[in-house]
């Protein structure tokens, strides 16, 4: 690993810590995650192909750390959801009070969406993944990324009751 | 018109455009491309319908990226990797191929999570050794060699579970625990659709982690590997590599809802 692929890796790290808190839904879940897969990148530097985007690659690698963290998981304890815990999630300094309701509705609204519809909405309109990175990501034929993704679309509006 | 989707689309002026949800989304997600994004994009303003569809895309697109937000300073973990970056620039092991550049042998499998690589990776530095799955991730091939997983384990072969294996994986739902005959316990893992379509399903005891797929015969086991002492780590009981390499051989993808696996138990 050279030092320039460790500056991509950093920049990148707010974007690991985004989509680690989205899978899991914990902080401190989250920042292990985050921590895991950054020694994993390293420890694979040498199988990055650097035609392709970091960060696609690097949520991947994520992705199969978190499943696999899943299913290692017995019949866990609490369950603690970031949601319960306002101090988890990033503050903004002073955001409008309006927007900062909307952005409120919006994660509650994710909240309640199954995992597999919550994880393709982050990616693709978080981190604006394209379809063919979200396929890569998840490991899925990109005509199921698009029938997924506008199923959640719809599921996500409909929650938040935009016609 | 070339496209499948929006071959409707030629359906004149009388009727509504046939255009799909997925076909909307791919607009207000900047998926197409420009002269077909610019068809749609007329065939849409002179249709309100279409326009109330196509806004439901292009509003949870924008509601969802005021979700993109950073946190203010540096990273935690940018010096631990800076640090990996300097402590790697002189590699042990000599590697022409130590930077990022495609190296000859793949390391992230298709499945996607790193393998216990055969060649051992070059060295990392000391603060990177400090998960032991690490440690274990790159010596388990090496140190299973000539370690027979019978006489290690003392336990049941795995084609021959013990019938309280067998009624764990006929119906224990993944997450929960079971006891076993010799006092310890068995915690069902996850279940998998393989690919040629058979239920697998991997478990835990306190001495080794399996992953069984029903056959016509019955459950026949695909890996197995003991535990480390400390119970964190399992060594393969041959060959190489790890349950998420078996996982990934049997062609699974994510593991089972607890819906589908209730599904498939049943049948």
């Amino acid at each position: 690993m050279d030092a320039a692929f460790a500056e991509a890796m950093i920049a990148l790290l707010p974007n690991l810590r985004r989509y680690a808190l989205s899978l899991t839904r914990r902080a401190d879940q989250a920042d292990d995650l985050v921590q895991q897969t950054a020694e994993r990148a390293i420890a694979n530097a040498a199988s990055y192909d650097p035609a392709q985007r970091l960060e696609p690659w690097l949520f991947r690698i994520m992705r199969n750390g978190f499943i696999d963290q899943t299913r290692r998981q017995r019949s866990a304890g609490v369950q603690l959801d970031v949601h319960d815990m306002p101090e988890a999630l990033p503050i903004d300094p002073a955001p409008a009070l309006e927007a900062r309701l909307m952005l409120r509705s919006v994660e509650a609204a994710m909240a309640e969406l199954p995992p597999e519809q919550r994880e393709i909405l982050h990616l693709v309109c978080v981190e604006e993944m394209t379809y063919a990175e979200t396929a890569r990501i998840l490991n899925i034929p990109p005509g199921t990324v698009m029938s997924r993704l506008s199923r959640a679309r719809l599921a996500l509006s409909e929650r938040l009751g935009i016609r | 018109m070339s496209g499948g989707t929006y071959t409707a689309m030629d359906g004149g002026k009388d009727g509504p455009m046939q255009i799909d949800d997925e076909t909307l989304m791919a607009l207000a997600d900047g998926e197409l491309d420009p002269a077909r994004a610019e068809e749609l994009r007329r065939a849409i303003a002179a249709d309100p319908e279409l326009q109330s569809r196509l806004h439901r895309f292009e509003e949870t697109r924008r509601l969802l990226s005021g979700l993109r937000r950073d946190q203010p300073g540096e990273d935690p973990l940018a010096a631990m990797i800076r640090a990996s970056a300097t402590g790697t620039a002189a590699p042990v092991v000599p590697s022409p191929t130590a930077s990022h550049a495609p190296g000859p042998r793949p390391v992230v499998p298709p499945g996607g999570t790193p393998l216990a690589a055969p060649v051992r990776a070059p060295q990392r530095s000391a603060n990177l050794n400090r998960r032991p799955w690490m440690a274990a991730a790159a010596s388990a091939a090496i140190v299973a060699i000539g370690l027979g997983w019978w006489e290690w384990a003392g336990a049941p072969a795995p084609q021959g579970f013990s019938p309280a294996e067998l009624a764990a994986l006929d119906s224990l739902p993944s997450g929960q625990v079971q006891a076993l005959d010799d006092g310890g316990e068995l915690a069902m893992i996850a279940s998998f659709r393989a690919k040629d379509g058979a239920l697998c399903r991997e478990y835990e005891t306190a001495q080794r982690v399996v992953l069984a797929c029903r056959e016509a015969g019955g459950w026949a086991a695909r890996y197995a590997a003991v535990a480390e002492a400390a119970g964190q780590d399992y060594r393969p009981a041959s060959g190489q590599g790890s349950i998420d390499d078996a996982i990934a051989a049997i062609g699974a993808a994510a593991p089972m809802t607890p819906e589908e696996e209730a599904a498939t138990l049943r049948e």
